[in-house]
């Protein structure tokens, strides 16, 4: 078989992987799997093991306290197993019905079962007999999908489907193996700073809720496919994430966190840790003392991460591509509509560009979160330009074609539940003619005052929306959102969240006041196409989750926005004093 | 997440072991305990209590009566291995805070059922959810008074709004028959246990894991097994509004065993073995382990080949630790105090105290103060219970008659106090459960007269066999209103006995079903031959462990059904292990 033959010249030429246990195990039992068969079925034309072994240390701390340390170390193989042909296989089949809950396998030809467990030392017997169980299943779960799937196009009347998958060049890759740099006494010490950082909280009595959270995550991800594909790469990534929740004058409370990611954990006991806790309490502070605003229509800006925001939440989701939800039939409450229906329209003004590299691993010495080597499916990302002069021109791709396009552009990672779909790296948005940060602000003024306005609103950073929660948000994040939900005003959710620092910008002398307590009203990613101006620099926001991320964009100018002020009764019965406002 | 270890969830019974059949129950009185002072966290949490009770209020004034914190702080350990390969080597530590805040008075509180409420099988007249909370590991003041006071302020605004909701409840419903009051009075208690901890040497643990269940590679149709060590050490600190103050402590290990395997017909069947140990000095060695592993494996296999079963109704042997998981199924979970109160429950024996319900050669009562019956230490065990009340013996039933219930705080008409059954695991909200049940038999024979009984019973009937229930993996019962009365018995070793004098046959797919109350009736004599069966039982208030003990029980009649199985086929390619070592 030709499969096996290009097999076994790679290994030749791979000394390397002799020593790796999983890569060995994988290539000798994908090649017993390429014989399966039953009856009158075909054995498989394609079959991808992937496993990820990640290692995590973790810890939380609250109020001068640990509230959880936990380290783990875990293994697990999924397994890819196709039969038909890459024109029409068993992949998105529609057969699993309600029993498919676990597996996902709408969206992005899913054709694997669960992940299963492999042991932690490596064994290589034990991982063949793992991958023979998996790959037994994953074939006759293919056959039957395959079957159910035919039965189903046969009386179905489009001609015009798109193929299922598509093939891609073997690369055969086995890089060093990632791990985490620090001893036990480090490990010790950082929980100590921690617990010593977030004391800082005891001597705030408005601060109501607050945390920060260390995680120290090495992952050697493994690929082998019967395309002869044989890759082992790994990343490391030490996070930093801090949040703190004050409570308004009448009860209800704003929340804010930052994340910050470094290549080395000894920014976990990094003093500057404690200029930004103290920023960010001060920073809530005065926005929970600043007056409530009950609405507005007007200009706003969007500067600072709120553009990133923005585009998070209009953009990304929207041009990765969605197989099988071509042509924009159905929008699900998934945090961003399929642009693909766009593709040759004006989707921004002229002078933008996007595009997305995942290829880049640092833009202006920030690290980039969306900087990856591989995909899930084995393909190495490239630059996919976007938008060119305000056109969406193409869309970024898996190895699953959709109407319009085919062929991977090696943005198919992990979405949730195990699922590979297209997913954003870096997401570059570029204005040709951005203003300097003066003029951006002026032009603010400017607007303002041609619509009569004494001021225009600044927005700096917004609360996580829809968009972000549905790409992997934090607990807190999840219960900041859902408390606030509760109290708003019902009706279908924005998938940007609400604005949470406001300022005025007043027309007659550029001062600026502080404001709160607003929503926007219905904004979708047509309003993007009302975007006057934008800045020339860019504000690099990381995003977390199963397929981190970086949006990469100028702060922007809209000529008029509509903002609601918000309801929120969701004060509490209790008057207890909280601990540290207590007198002694 | 780390490889999951697969612990048997429900009650789950133990690979057959020879039976030591023991004359007498063996009383253990209080370990050699040295009393300690008051924990540091103790003293906390009883600050805070006296802190919140006197400084809630709400805005029209309304107080709790009754505040309570509980924190729950487990460390637990797992090694586990496959074929022999490190699976799992994790260690946790979580705390989990608890509490119980009513407003209202002892008579009629927050915690009351709210009737009329809920869809399908009418189950949410139970206080909602409250779940527990996180809250700091290391004993930091600051940390721990924080989470407090963030929870408390939940509870407090949940529970006036909820005894609101109660209020009018009871404007609009039909007068309520049952007019015990929501909470009981009872002594406060001071007891302090020394802190514990697990003490597993991982590395050499690691090994004999590793070892033993390398077995399992000469067995290339056993599909999935697992060698694993399970370790966990809870120690439980609590204070409460009427001068509660407890800290109390748990160890449970124990060492599981497991093999799967699917028969030619796509039957899937397992087998396990489970030693329970309450030191690490009672698990066993690894030749112990070898043994009952090797025996695991060779169990699972012979149900490949045992003959499928026609469903059936006659007379059978349930064996002493299958009639254990048989008795808490049935009768246990039916003799829950809070199911007598609730209208949705099918409340089979609230109205029959002092009638007889089973037997009058059978006495059961539940003990969770004992500690070891034998030389096996009892997983239900506990000094005192999840509302800090003292845990007592209770005898539910005496020469076939029914005495009383068991009870949490939650009183019922007649049942005023709690007897020390209301448990919880933590997170949840308490409900009356089983300590370590007990069946007690006067009428007692060796067990190869009860087997000549069951043949003599069958040829009675005219039955060409009988069957022998040996092993059962769990059961399950439902006794609210909305479904039928019906149990269902899951065995995992059953054989058939013949009447004429054939060898026993070992059979699968079956399994046990029937009514509670008619079931009872048909116990005809007992064995002498107790056991204990350790598990862990899943209920409203979440999983807690338990025993059930029992000797084996002959009955006349039991009903078997098929059980259902899945139609796969057997992987199309041999195991790539060929183990050259075997």
């Amino acid at each position: 078989m030709f499969s096996t033959l290009l097999l076994l010249v790679l290994s030749l030429s791979l000394p390397a992987q002799e020593k790796d246990s999983i890569i060995r195990a994988l290539a000798d039992e994908l090649e017993r799997s390429q014989t399966l068969t039953l009856d009158d079925m075909g054995t498989p034309y394609y079959i991808q093991y992937s496993v990820n072994d990640t290692e995590t240390w973790q810890a939380e701390f609250t109020f001068g306290g640990l509230t959880s340390s936990s380290t783990n170390h875990s293994c697990t193989l999924t397994t890819d197993v196709r039969v038909g042909s890459w024109n029409l296989d068993n992949s998105n089949s529609s057969g699993g019905g309600f029993g498919s809950w676990g597996g996902g396998r709408r969206g992005g030809g899913r054709s694997s079962g669960r992940p299963v467990a492999l042991p932690e030392d490596h064994d290589y017997d034990a991982i063949r007999h793992a991958a023979w169980l998996a790959s037994d299943a994953a074939y006759k779960r293919a056959i039957e999908d395959y079957s159910d799937k035919k039965a189903s196009l046969n009386d179905s009347r489009d001609s015009n489907r798109p193929a299922d998958f598509t093939p891609s060049e073997p690369i055969v890759k086995v890089l060093p193996l990632a791990t985490l740099s620090f001893t036990d006494s480090d490990w010790k010490d950082s929980l100590e700073k921690g617990a010593q950082l977030t004391n800082l909280m005891n001597g705030y009595p408005q601060v109501v809720d607050g945390g920060f959270r260390i995680s120290a995550r090495a992952t050697n991800h493994y690929i082998v496919s019967s395309e002869g594909t044989q890759i082992r790469h790994g990343n490391v990534q030490y996070t930093m994430n801090l949040s703190v929740t004050v409570e308004t004058p009448e009860g209800p409370r704003l929340s804010d966190s930052q994340r910050w990611l470094s290549s080395s954990p000894v920014d976990f006991r990094s003093p500057f840790l404690r200029s930004r806790l103290v920023s960010l309490v001060e920073s809530l502070t005065k926005t929970s003392e600043a007056p409530l605003l009950d609405g507005y229509t007007g200009p706003v800006l969007f500067d600072d991460i709120a553009a990133a925001q923005l585009f998070q939440a209009l953009l990304a989701r929207g041009v990765a591509a969605q197989p099988g939800e071509a042509g924009g039939g159905r929008r699900r409450f998934s945090g961003g509509e399929n642009l693909e229906r766009l593709v040759g329209k004006r989707l921004l003004p002229t002078p933008f560009s996007v595009w997305d590299d995942p290829t880049q691993s640092e833009y202006q010495a920030v690290k980039l979160a969306g900087h990856y080597l591989f995909d899930s499916e084995g393909v190495a990302p490239e630059r996919v330009n976007l938008v060119k002069e305000g056109k969406l021109v193409a869309m970024l791709m898996a190895r699953t074609p959709t109407a319009k396009f085919s062929g991977s552009t090696g943005h198919g990672r992990g979405g949730r539940g195990g699922a590979t779909r297209a997913t954003i790296g870096n997401l570059f948005v570029q204005h040709d003619k951005g203003l300097s940060s003066e003029k951006l602000t002026q032009a603010l003024l400017t607007t303002a005052e041609m619509s009569g306005l004494e001021y225009g609103l600044r927005i700096s950073a917004l609360t996580p929306g829809m968009a972000s929660m549905m790409s992997g948000g934090n607990m807190q994040d999840m219960r900041n959102f859902f408390r606030r939900q509760r109290g708003g005003r019902g009706g279908s959710p924005s998938p940007l969240g609400d604005p949470l620092y406001v300022t005025k910008v007043f027309v007659a002398d550029g001062r600026e006041e502080l404001v709160r307590g607003l929503e926007f009203d219905s904004i979708s990613v047509s309003t993007l196409r009302n975007i006057l101006f934008a800045g020339n620099t860019q504000v690099v926001w990381n995003q977390g989750g199963a397929a981190s991320s970086s949006i990469i964009a100028p702060p922007v100018l809209f000529e008029e926005l509509d903002l609601y002020g918000i309801e929120d009764n969701s004060g509490s019965e209790s008057k207890l004093p909280a601990p540290h406002t207590r007198k002694k | 997440m780390a490889a999951m270890v697969r612990i048997p969830l429900t009650l789950f019974l133990i690979a057959s072991l020879p039976a030591s059949a023991l004359a007498h129950n063996t009383w253990v009185g209080a370990l050699q305990l040295s009393p300690s002072q008051e924990p540091p966290l103790v003293k906390l949490l009883s600050e805070e209590v006296d802190y919140s009770m006197e400084n809630l209020v709400a805005e029209d004034g309304t107080r709790p009566y009754f505040l309570s914190y509980s924190v729950t702080d487990i460390a637990s350990s797992v090694i586990q291995a496959k074929l022999g390969a490190v699976y799992g080597d994790d260690q946790n530590r979580s705390r989990v805070l608890d509490l119980d805040l009513r407003v209202g008075d002892y008579q009629l509180d927050s915690s009351h059922p709210i009737r009329g409420r809920g869809g399908f099988g009418g189950r949410r007249t139970l206080p909602s959810f409250l779940g527990g909370a996180a809250i700091a590991i290391d004993d930091n003041p600051n940390a721990v008074r924080f989470a407090l006071w963030q929870a408390t302020g939940n509870a407090f605004d949940n529970a006036i709004e909820r005894y609101r909701q109660v209020k009018a409840n009871l404007k609009t419903m039909v007068e309520e028959k049952n007019q015990a009051a929501d909470f009981s009075k009872e002594e406060p208690v001071r007891w302090f246990e020394e802190e514990i901890v697990v003490n597993l040497d991982r590395n050499d643990w690691t090994e004999r894991v590793q070892r033993v269940s390398a077995l399992a590679r000469s067995y290339p149709l056993v599909f999935n097994s697992s060698v694993a060590v399970i370790g966990s050490a809870e120690n439980r600190y609590m204070a409460s509004s009427e001068g509660t103050r407890l800290r109390t402590t748990r160890k449970l290990l124990r060492v599981v065993l497991s093999a799967e395997t699917r028969a030619d017909d796509g039957m899937d069947l397992e087998q396990s073995h489970i030693f329970n140990s309450a030191t690490e000095d009672g698990l066993p060695s690894e030749k112990e382990m070898t043994v009952a592993f090797r025996a695991v494996l060779e169990q699972v296999m012979a149900l490949r080949e045992a003959p499928l079963v026609e469903p059936y109704t006659g007379p059978a042997i349930l064996l002493n630790r299958a009639s254990g998981v048989f008795f808490h199924e049935i009768f246990g979970h039916r003799i829950e105090g809070h199911r007598q109160k609730d209208v949705n429950e099918g409340q089979t024996f609230t109205n029959m105290v002092g009638e007889v319900i089973l037997p009058e050669f059978l006495s059961v009562v539940d003990d969770p103060t004992q500690a070891r019956f034998g030389d096996t230490d009892l997983r239900g065990f506990y000094r005192y219970d999840d509302e800090g009340v003292l845990a007592q013996r209770v005898e539910l039933i005496k020469d076939g008659v029914l005495k009383t219930f068991l009870m949490s705080r939650s009183p019922l008409p007649g049942f005023d106090y709690s007897n020390g059954h209301g448990r919880r695991e933590p997170g949840n909200s308490v409900v009356s459960r089983q300590g370590n049940l007990m069946v007690e038999s006067k009428k007692a024979v060796p067990f190869e007269e009860l087997r000549e009984m069951l043949v003599a019973e069958c040829k009675k009937k005219s039955k060409p066999y009988g069957f022998l229930f040996e092993d059962i993996s769990g059961g399950f019962t439902m006794t609210t209103r909305g479904g039928p009365q019906a149990f269902k018995v899951l065995p995992i070793i059953v054989r058939r006995i013949w009447a004429d004098g054939r060898p026993d046959e070992l059979v699968r797919g079956v399994d046990i079903v029937g009514t509670p109350l008619s079931c009872f009736s048909k116990i005809i004599c007992t064995g002498n031959d107790p056991d204990v069966f350790n598990g862990t039982c899943g209920a409203e208030s979440g999983w807690v462990p338990v025993t059930a003990t029992s000797p084996s029980i002959l009955v006349e009649d039991i009903e078997i059904e098929k059980r259902e199985r899945s139609q796969e086929r057997l992987p199309l390619l041999p195991s790539p292990i060929i183990d050259s070592k075997n």
